[in-house]
């Protein structure tokens, strides 16, 4: 087949494939459904779908697109249809460039105009209809305010980007959305979605244990919170895994397949086990919403135990990831590889625990108008203070026992990024906190918990990315590719606007009044 | 309450004693093979790899691919996903203008003590009696953490499969009793590979560098590197102008993690019973007026807000 004649075929079949589910509800099933029952009126219902289709002539489309996703599984799994895999597969990337490339450029050009217009003219912007009733299609959406519009328009084109990733990665392969190669096998997914995002979501064992262990009750108000983004983030570190893990369909093998010599195994069970205690953490907040009882009885006989044991979890796999960057000492800069990262993983999620929750409290106050418990984080940065003077002499003692401190003077790229690791990361915070007057500021103590989580965001980024860029043959290098980005930001998102949703519709925070009680 | 923390706490140290004992047992009796050869288990066997006497004809490489399956009319230039075995060209001039072309044999190392099989989670990696280093797809996951773990960068990838696996010689060309020796030993012309028992191995190359001085590098590669290898080299240039890594330790890789690994139980038993302590300690002020007061005025928080 000719080059062009393959190109003609592609845009054929990908116009088909685009176009022939609209074709077919509008030029088919809308009209007949019209001949059959002519007089009917459809009646009023809560859910305004956009177009007026017959319920049966959904769930045919939902079988078609069923049925579709299964002929194509199968046929790739079975490597039949090769050439109309390549047609399949070039029209899902072509589909999602068009979303990422052409679209989502036009609707930041949009909004950046009308703001421009909004600052330089506003007599004219004024004048101006606003856009959702000008285009008769956005009157049918539910009406927001400009920065809601905005909002979910990001997140619409985000995640329906994500759909076309996820099917480049699941049914072609990584090759086609990632950068991996042979020589740097882990990327962004593995490095911030995984290593990182457990390390985010240390805040859940943190303050939970500063609650029910330590019965600082003070900080009561913000365990609910804490756990729920710990939770928020387990969960998304699943889901990351799964992209990232090339036979997923294989993810339940570590529950019966050991290798007790591996970490991996031992990172695997606690975030399986670590995920149950969580769910069961958060649960009372669900049994309070619905009001089971007995249910709140058991939970509340059994918190201390299980916090404990939530903590002891959270101590074995933050340490053992960092274990697992410990057998490849020949690749990894000697600055962040050592036989200690276990201790430094551990000691470092501490403080991005505090880190993390002092950022959570800050964003959810602002977006849902929550009064701040600024003399709670001002103690939470105090204690990160510590934790963060702990962690720096402990991984500094190391360096110049193992001499290796050499590699922090030596002029390059490792050099830079370790010292703004150090410097911005770690000092910067430590020091800000470690004074009354500024942690009398919430302002100073938000910066700080924001500068602590870019510092261990980078250290695992350091360790398991940057810090690799130096053993490749003929320096080559690893840079994520704008899909792998697309996924994590896309990650993100659904656990902002999960943790959004839950705060509407769950007793998350205390009332007020319990909140200074 | 005191009686459900104390069952807990019973159960906890039940559980870790189980994964303590996990820990004990090492991963082949975990996840035991399927036996595929029919022939006896044989003594621990490599590969010597003269490459001196290597001509850079490429039969072993045409002859992997066949024995294999793999497409063998494409022209690598590095091992990958196809080609489990390849003859690398080096220069090893350092004039510019005189380039020194020489030919090297690269595969799997077999590794004595395997960085990848420590590493594999499921144990799809298990180092055989036969000094193979195999591979199971059906228990792999694809986590890659073998292609983190390996100091040689062996094992390669399918990235452009949506059902990838890990790609590197497992000697499958003498499954099932197939052959007594790998196809590549057989089918090199120049007698550059030689199939035996690693001591066998170690004692032919310290004879040929000894009965031939100057023409070999007086190292035998892989003798002791990464806790040795099941195949070795010899050299009549510096092993690190061929390509070879020279900085490695000899110390095993798997032993570095797997001191972190054994410390695992006692940490969790120790955080566990400090833990438990602290909160015995830190809660003895709210136990003590609740067993004192008769009957107990407890109010029973409707909307309870100490619980979580």
């Amino acid at each position: 087949m000719s080059p062009t004649l393959q190109f003609l075929l592609t845009v054929f079949v990908g116009f088909i494939v685009l176009v022939a589910p609209f074709v077919l509800i509008f030029g088919v099933l809308y009209p007949l459904k019209r001949r059959l029952e002519p007089q009917t009126e459809i009646a009023p219902s809560r859910f305004k779908m956009p177009f007026n289709a017959h319920p049966i002539a959904i769930a045919a489309m939902c079988l078609v697109v069923v049925a579709a996703i299964g002929i194509v599984g199968y046929a790739l799994v079975t490597s039949q249809f090769v050439d109309l895999m390549t047609l399949f597969r070039d029209v899902v990337v072509l589909a999602y460039m068009f979303l990422l490339r052409v679209v989502a450029p036009f609707v930041v050009l949009y909004f950046a105009g009308s703001w421009l217009e909004r600052k330089l003219n506003p007599a004219a912007a004024r004048a101006r209809r606003p856009i959702g009733e000008r285009v008769p299609i956005l009157k049918r959406l539910p009406q927001l305010t400009p920065r809601g519009t905005l909002f979910m328009l990001f997140i619409t084109i985000l995640w329906l980007s994500a759909i076309g990733i996820a099917i480049s990665r699941f049914f072609f392969g990584l090759a086609y959305v990632t950068n991996l190669t042979d020589e740097f096998p882990w990327g962004l997914w593995i490095g911030f979605d995984v290593v990182s995002g457990v390390a985010l979501a240390a805040g859940g064992f943190v303050v939970a244990g500063t609650v029910h262990v330590f019965n600082l009750k003070r900080y009561h108000p913000i365990v609910r919170p804490a756990i729920l983004t710990a939770l928020l983030g387990y969960l998304l570190v699943i889901f990351g895994l799964l992209f990232d893990l090339g036979r997923w369909y294989n993810v339940w093998h570590p529950i019966f397949m050991w290798n007790a010599h591996s970490p991996m195994l031992e990172v695997a069970w606690c975030v399986m086990l670590y995920t149950v205690v969580l769910m069961l953490e958060f649960s009372p907040v669900v049994f309070e919403k619905f009001k089971i009882q007995w249910a709140l009885k058991i939970m509340r006989a059994i918190t201390i135990p299980l916090v404990i044991l939530g903590m002891c979890l959270s101590t074995l796999h933050q340490s053992s990831l960092g274990t697992l960057f410990v057998i490849a000492p020949e690749k990894i800069n000697p600055l962040w590889c050592s036989a200690w990262m276990p201790a430094f993983f551990f000691l470092s999620a501490v403080g991005v625990g505090l880190g993390m929750t002092i950022l959570e409290s800050n964003f959810s106050s602002r977006a849902l108008g929550r009064e701040l418990e600024s003399h709670l984080l001002a103690g939470l940065g105090r204690a990160a203070s510590v934790v963060i003077a702990i962690y720096l002499i402990a991984r500094f003692v190391e360096l110049i026992a193992r001499g290796a401190i050499g590699y922090a003077f030596q002029p390059g790229f490792h050099m830079t990024i370790f010292w703004i690791e150090i410097l911005l990361g770690f000092v910067a915070p430590m020091v800000l906190m470690a004074f009354p007057r500024a942690r009398a500021k919430p302002g100073l103590v938000f910066l700080s918990g924001g500068l602590i989580v870019f510092g261990v965001v980078f250290n695992r980024l350091n360790t398991s990315l940057l810090g690799w860029w130096q053993y490749a043959k003929g320096g080559a290098v690893y840079v994520p590719s704008l899909n792998e980005i697309i996924v994590t930001v896309t990650l993100i998102s659904v656990g902002v606007v999960v943790f959004g949703l839950a705060a509407k519709f769950l007793p998350l925070f205390p009332a007020e009044a319990h909140a200074h009680a | 309450m005191e009686l459900s923390r104390r069952d807990f706490l019973k159960l906890c140290g039940a559980s870790a004693a189980v994964l303590g004992v996990g820990a004990t047992v090492p991963p082949s009796t975990l996840t035991p093979k399927k036996s595929s050869a029919p022939v006896a288990p044989r003594k621990a066997a490599g590969v010597l790899i003269d490459t001196t006497k290597c001509v850079g004809c490429k039969s072993c490489q045409t002859a992997c691919k066949q024995a294999n399956g793999l497409p063998t009319e494409d022209r690598p230039g590095a091992l990958s996903a196809t080609t489990l075995t390849i003859v690398d060209f080096r220069n090893i001039s350092t004039n510019p203008q005189q380039p020194e072309i020489k030919p090297v044999k690269r595969q799997c190392m077999h590794c004595e003590e395997p960085a990848c099989v420590s590493a594999c989670p499921v144990g799809a990696l298990v180092k055989q009696e036969t000094g193979c280093v195999t591979y199971d797809e059906s228990v792999c996951i694809g986590c890659r953490y073998c292609m983190v773990a390996c100091p040689f960068g062996m094992p390669k990838y399918n990235w452009d499969s949506a059902n990838p696996k890990i790609n590197k010689c497992a000697q499958g060309c003498m499954a099932n009793g197939k052959r007594d020796k790998p196809v590549c030993v057989s089918a090199c012309p120049q007698q550059a590979l030689t199939y035996g028992s690693r001591e066998e191995l170690l004692t032919i190359a310290q004879a040929r560098i000894h009965e031939n001085p100057g023409k070999y590098v007086n190292h035998v590669y892989g003798a002791k590197e990464i806790g040795g290898t099941t195949m070795l080299y010899l050299s009549g240039t510096p092993f690190e102008a061929l390509g070879f890594r020279t900085d490695l330790p000899d110390i095993a890789l798997p032993s570095l993690t797997w001191d972190v690994q054994t410390k695992i139980p006692g940490v969790f038993l120790g955080a566990f019973a400090l833990l438990s302590g602290v909160a015995w300690w830190t809660h003895r002020a709210e136990r003590k007026p609740a067993r004192v007061r008769v009957p107990p005025p407890v109010p029973v928080p409707v909307n309870g807000d100490d619980d979580d």
